[in-house]
């Protein structure tokens, strides 16, 4: 009898793993199709009796679907759970720090990435190769530069990254961001010449012209009104609330551009270290 | 789960409401059948998924991936081209959708399946203010429909009367109404039926003009010139486009009003039996 109970358990588990294994097929067919919320749906589904190699590969599906709609911290989750014995490891490694890197948890992506254990030169390069962006995002540029040094350079599938990535380091190197009092004073001298030094040279020549528009009206009442008739106070007033504000907000633009700036090299880092991934596990 | 049990678990999702789950079921069909016909009615079945969550991009999509050999003797070709001219007329592509009625007549000589298609056909003509090709496919489908002669002689003077000249809707130019906006400021408005707002706007404009004269009578050349023309310029050009938005607006209104009186028609008719 027990034997019996026994051979049964056994029938529905390997019954349960057939069936499951369409079902991961049929996963894997929506994440090739592009239908990430249908399979992240499936995914999602409580699927009982997997063996370890069918969680790998669910974890790996789950984590690639959210991967690509965007959902980087559950991606993360997803494809750290994916073991050494799968196929997918080295893949779900590299992208699950890569999302790291993406979110902003450098700490976090360099664990990742020194915890992989994977062999072969290229999947190794590929680990040092993302360490040296994490440190290039830190703003450690002379460390990157060193760690990018330390890479073979026979590598074609990073050495055009190398390069891009070490010109920005010595880009940054040399980078001084503009000085936010400097910019002021100038914008008081002459409106607009602030803006036009931290290289916003169409804004400049627009608060130009309206600060003279305002000046010019305001002088041409107070020539024939004098200073104290309500239409030069007016327009007075109008002009020295746009002087005022046109000095204060090139103050502002300075920090703003030096942001704008930092953000748009933060993701040329960030694009360069994306495209080795894709062009190696696609 | 074999391939019956698995389309009438889609079914029942379907008709339940759940229809992502639904579609996905349709999906897993798709992925395991193996004849074409199987495909087709399952790609079909998904469109309608998609259709039903108001996704009709993705149903489009769906539909436009089934091939038909033989379309003239498949019985799904009409279903098939029925939803997709119903899903570009709803995606707000009307010429797309006649394009795909008028593929259906070409294709099929069976003239009493046409009048599935006529309402999405008439709904569309409205669409392009082809208001005499709408009355006529409007007092086709009347013929069509099993009414009684009294009936349809009663609902064919209403048609008439709801396509006369004077009933049908009166569509504001767009080129129109930026012209006269452009002339006299505030006309476009007016032009569009929003009278107050074409006054208050002529207001607006006539005070900014009169208070750059005076200021150019009284020797303020720069305040008049800057202070005045410099605001002018703005709710001058500023009253060109909200005429255009107006009046593509009011014609938008214009049209769902009068699909809404062809409904009604159609109603009555239909009740009237």
């Amino acid at each position: 009898m027990r034997g019996l109970l026994l051979l049964l358990i056994i029938f529905k588990i390997s019954l349960a793993e057939g069936q499951n294994s369409h079902e991961l097929k049929f996963i894997n067919y929506l994440v090739n199709k592009g239908d990430y919320d249908e399979a992240l749906f499936l995914a999602e589904k409580s699927i009982s009796y997997l063996n370890p190699e069918q969680l790998d590969s669910l974890n790996y599906f789950k984590g690639w679907a959210h991967y690509s709609v965007k959902n980087l911290e559950l991606s993360t989750l997803s494809l750290l759970n994916v073991s050494k014995s799968s196929p997918f490891y080295p893949k779900s490694r590299l992208f699950a720090g890569y999302n790291q890197i993406y979110l902003g948890n450098y700490s976090e992506a360099k664990d990742v990435f020194s915890q992989t254990e994977v062999s072969g030169e290229l999947i190794q390069s590929l680990l040092t190769f993302e360490l040296s962006g994490i440190a290039m995002l830190e703003g450690n540029w002379t460390s990157a530069k060193n760690k990018f040094d330390s890479l073979t350079r026979n590598v074609a599938l990073i050495n055009q990254q190398i390069a891009t990535l070490n010109k920005i380091c010595d880009e940054q190197e040399n980078h001084h961001p503009k000085s936010p009092v400097l910019a002021g004073i100038m914008s008081g001298i002459v409106p607009g010449l602030g803006k036009i030094y931290v290289g916003k040279t169409g804004e400049g020549i627009a608060s130009l012209i309206t600060n003279v528009g305002f000046g010019l009206i305001t002088w041409e009442n107070y020539r024939k009104l004098g200073y104290t008739d309500f239409k030069t106070i007016f327009f007075g007033s109008i002009f020295a609330a746009n002087y005022i504000s046109n000095i204060y907000g090139t103050v502002i633009s300075v920090k703003i551009i030096e942001d704008e700036y930092q953000s748009s090299v933060h993701n040329q880092i960030l694009f360069q270290l994306h495209i080795p991934l894709r062009n190696f596990f696609e | 789960m074999n391939e019956k049990a698995g389309a009438t678990n889609a079914d029942s999702l379907f008709l339940s409401g759940n229809y992502f789950e639904a579609s996905i079921e349709y999906e897993y069909l798709i992925f395991k059948a193996v004849q074409r016909d199987c495909v087709n009615l399952y790609k079909y079945k998904k469109a309608l998924c998609y259709k039903k969550l108001n996704n009709f991009n993705k149903a489009l999509e769906e539909l436009q991936t089934i091939y038909f050999d033989n379309p003239k003797n498949d019985s799904l070709y009409r279903f098939v081209c029925y939803e997709q001219s119903l899903c570009f007329y709803l995606n707000g592509e009307p010429q797309k959708a006649l394009w795909k009625i008028d593929e259906y007549f070409h294709l099929n000589s069976d003239s009493a399946s046409y009048v599935d298609f006529m309402p999405i056909r008439i709904f569309c003509l409205n669409e392009n203010f082809q208001w005499n090709d709408a009355r006529l496919c409007l007092l086709a489908f009347v013929q069509m429909q099993d009414l009684t002669t009294e009936n349809k002689t009663e609902l064919g003077h209403l048609i008439n009367e709801l396509y006369n000249r004077k009933n049908v809707p009166k569509i504001r130019s767009v080129k129109k109404a930026e012209l006269f906006s452009r002339i006299i400021p505030g006309t476009g408005q007016i032009y569009v039926g929003m009278t107050g707002e074409g006054i208050v706007n002529f207001l607006i404009n006539a005070s900014i003009i009169a208070f750059t004269a005076h200021q150019a009578y009284n020797g303020f050349y720069i305040t008049g010139y800057l202070a005045g023309l410099g605001f002018f310029n703005k709710t001058y050009h500023g009253g060109i486009k909200r005429a255009e938005t107006i009046a593509v607006h009011k014609n938008k209104e214009l049209i769902a009003n009068l699909n809404s009186r062809v409904i009604a028609l159609i109603s009555t008719g239909s009740n009237s039996n």
